[in-house]
């Protein structure tokens, strides 16, 4: 008998096993990928990990342990919420690091005396308000939700050190200004980074989600062999849905795992316009403008969709609802099944990727993975939240003024910034997908250095004005840097208009 | 009425097979070319994988000829598309491969004379029959660049010169300080020798490492890397 045969029936039988099973009214969600061990990624899930080393915390959060939604994290009664919890893989049972993860406090640099160590139990025990709780919650979620991705079947890319500063050095002159940085060092050196900021009554470094949702991104990068999602993005631009798709993937990560469905309670208390108990984002459904496609990317004179929060929402609702639909066929496996088909869709995801490849990317994984019979449903995910099925070719291209301006954004005094002001106007009757602006230097003479914009969804009829009294300032434009003792005289710029359902057109200045 | 509906379920089942076979067939190809091929490429590195941590009860190790297979497979994708793929003599290419359910990634990096083409690589994944999809491609084919040390600034030469909007950052590894690439953008033809550095921007709020690009040859910046912020949107 040939390998060939033996392929072939291979896959009659998992043909018919599905049909088999489907024509029983069971639903299938693994005719295609490998089975997956989930009482292992039950065991992660609900942090029953096994090794020689423990902390004591509270998880994910004061508040969601409590369920008191005023608590905070001087309150006596946070540490009654303390639990013993799993530090595995530790390299040294004194140190919380192993051959990848690496937590510190304020900088790669800090002395490993500074750094947490275990009482005389072998336990990594501070109360919650001490920096050093930081770095065991960091460890012991990170560590979690590394478990779980490559438990899923995902090797991720561990041939640089991924370093955590709890309370990163470097902050504003307000220390309760909170914040949270990845930083992949893109350009293939140095280890990633994760930096969080801002000391206060709900600091960041007190809840896992903050570590979970960073995570995220480098879990993308990592899946996506580091090729650019959001090159554009990495590179300087405001907006990219790249932008989007990397928040909307480390927003459900961090969401799915947990199965909450929702972000940052603890977090959303050090920021205005947020009731005590409101998450900072969710992914079910709300009765909020974030259940919509056109409110949240048709493009706004304002600005206020050039956000990748909002587009990034929206996105998490989708799969939140490819979540429910798996969960809604099989209640104890599906929640794993599509993890694991999210995540393969995002390792297919192009350089600077778009809504529109995220929705092929999840079609591709479901039909390699569970044989497609998701594909209504991921399509209705998206359709449903106001995603066009078909976009209709525009009958014209979009009409572009511009002219190169100087400005004061060169980032050193040896350069010449230069940016373009512009009217971008959509005289179709059709929308035009997702706009954007790249600036190109054909023959060289100066760098495209924040190279790419976009803009979102442009209406019939609309127009993007930036640059100019009333625009939007040129924050939103391309920038490119040329030498101080360069004659600018005939170096040509290209100003590239790409869109989604229609032919890309160039405009050439000369300098 | 059971006996129709069995025939027609016999008769998918058998067209899906055929269908299957077919393409199976169209991705097996000759040794000859793969060897022409790896005799065309020199290659970088011996297929490397990614190490994994001390994991958490987890496999330790991914089976090596599962990525040798996928390999295999891509070269084989790559040999035949010449179009898309005309790897010019003067670069090399390097290969890892990642292991995920669909399949196996195999991403090749681009090389000029030992130094890495930033922004230039290629994605495969090798699914589970063999079958190669092309996730992205990012190889062009861009004239030789000049590599003469000689002319070469030092990163502190070029730092003397940098005005206060930039600073070295602290955390600066040994490794990196002689960190030299080949930098093509997106949006230019034009590949420029680079040093990569980790600086700080003194005017951030937020003063983050980031990496930045500048010519070993004018010390001017080419491009810089923003680490992703959250928040910024949203100040207290």
């Amino acid at each position: 008998m040939t390998v060939t045969t033996l392929k072939i029936m291979t896959r009659f039988i998992h043909l018919a096993t599905l049909i088999g099973l489907v024509s029983c009214g069971r639903l299938v969600t693994e005719c295609g990928g490998a089975p997956l061990n989930i009482e292992r990624l039950q065991a992660i899930q609900s942090t029953q990990f096994q090794s020689n080393s423990k902390a004591a915390l509270v998880t994910p959060n004061p508040l969601d342990a409590s369920g008191n939604v005023y608590l905070q994290a001087l309150d006596s009664v946070v540490g009654s919420f303390t639990g013993a919890y799993f530090l595995p893989g530790l390299m040294n049972s004194n140190r919380l690091e192993n051959n990848f993860l690496k937590i510190r406090i304020s900088s790669i640099s800090d002395s490993l005396d500074s750094l947490a160590t275990p009482n005389s139990s072998g336990e990594f025990s501070f109360p919650i308000s001490d920096i050093r709780y930081g770095q065991a919650m960091a460890y012991h979620s990170l560590s979690a939700i590394d478990s779980y991705v490559e438990a899923l079947g995902f090797q991720t890319d561990k041939t640089r050190p991924l370093y955590v500063m709890v309370k990163a050095e470097g902050s504003t002159s307000n220390p309760a200004e909170v914040n949270a940085f990845y930083n992949h060092n893109i350009f293939e050196s140095g280890p990633r980074e994760i930096r969080i900021f801002g000391e206060t009554q709900h600091s960041a470094w007190q809840d896992r989600d903050i570590y979970w949702h960073e995570f995220g991104h480098y879990v993308l990068e990592s899946v996506t062999g580091s090729r650019g999602v959001d090159l554009a993005g990495d590179l300087g631009a405001s907006f990219t849905e790249g932008s989007a798709i990397h928040e909307c993937f480390a927003d459900y990560g961090t969401e799915s795992l947990s199965g909450r469905g929702y972000i940052g309670r603890w977090l959303a208390r050090n920021f205005e316009g947020y009731a005590p108990g409101q998450p900072l984002r969710v992914a079910y459904d709300q009765s909020d403008e974030f259940q919509n496609f056109r409110s949240v990317v048709n493009f706004d004179p304002t600005g206020k969709n050039l956000d990748r929060y909002r587009l990034g929402e929206w996105c998490s609702r989708v799969l939140w609802d490819i979540r429910t639909q798996l969960v809604s066929e099989n209640q104890e496996e599906g929640r794993y099944y599509a993890d694991r088909t999210i995540l393969a869709a995002a390792s297919l995801l192009k350089r600077n990727t778009s809504i529109s490849d995220l929705k092929e990317a999840l079609l591709y994984a479901d039909q390699e993975l569970n044989c497609g019979i998701h594909s209504r449903s991921i399509s209705a995910a998206f359709t449903s939240r106001g995603f066009p099925e078909e976009v209709s070719n525009l009958s014209k291209p979009l009409s572009f003024q511009g002219t190169v301006v100087g400005t004061n954004q060169s980032p050193t005094e040896d350069l010449r910034a230069f940016s373009v002001q512009f009217v971008l106007r959509n005289s179709n009757s059709q929308t035009a997908r997702n706009v954007r602006i790249a600036i190109e230097a054909p023959n060289g003479g100066f760098s495209p250095y924040v190279a790419e914009q976009a803009y979102g969804d442009l209406g019939p009829g609309k127009t993007i004005t930036v640059g100019g009294t009333g625009a939007l300032p040129l924050d939103y434009s391309v920038i490119g840097l040329v030498s101080k003792t360069v004659n600018l005289r005939g170096i040509k710029v290209l100003i590239r208009i790409k869109i989604e359902n229609g032919p890309e057109s160039v405009n050439e200045v000369i300098l | 009425m059971r006996n129709s509906t069995a025939r027609h379920l016999l008769l998918i089942v058998l067209i899906l097979g055929a269908l299957v076979f077919f393409r199976e067939e169209k991705s097996n190809l000759p040794f000859k070319e793969l060897r022409e091929l790896e005799a065309k490429i020199k290659w970088k590195s011996q297929p490397t994988e990614t190490q994994m941590t001390t994991d958490y009860n987890l496999k330790t190790s991914f089976e090596n000829d599962l990525s040798e297979k996928a390999i295999s497979s891509a070269n084989q994708f790559i040999l035949n598309n010449p179009k898309l793929f005309s790897i010019q003599k003067h670069h090399q290419l390097a290969v890892k491969t990642s292991s995920n359910p669909l399949g196996t990634h195999v991403s090749y990096q681009v090389y000029q004379d030992g130094f890495a083409i930033l922004g230039m690589n290629i994605d495969l994944i090798v699914n589970r029959v063999g079958l190669v999809r092309l996730v992205s491609n990012q190889y062009r084919p861009i004239d030789r660049i000049k590599v003469d040390q000689a002319n070469w600034l030092t990163v502190p030469e070029i730092f003397q010169d940098q005005t206060i909007k930039f600073k070295l950052s602290s955390e600066r590894s040994e490794e990196e300080k002689d960190n030299v690439a080949i930098w093509i953008s997106p949006n230019s033809s034009q590949p420029e020798l680079v040093y990569v550095v980790s600086v700080v921007d003194t005017q951030q709020k937020q003063k983050v490492p980031g990496q930045a690009l500048f010519s070993v040859i004018t010390g001017q910046l080419i491009a810089r890397h923003f680490p992703r912020s959250e928040f910024n949107e949203k100040p207290l």
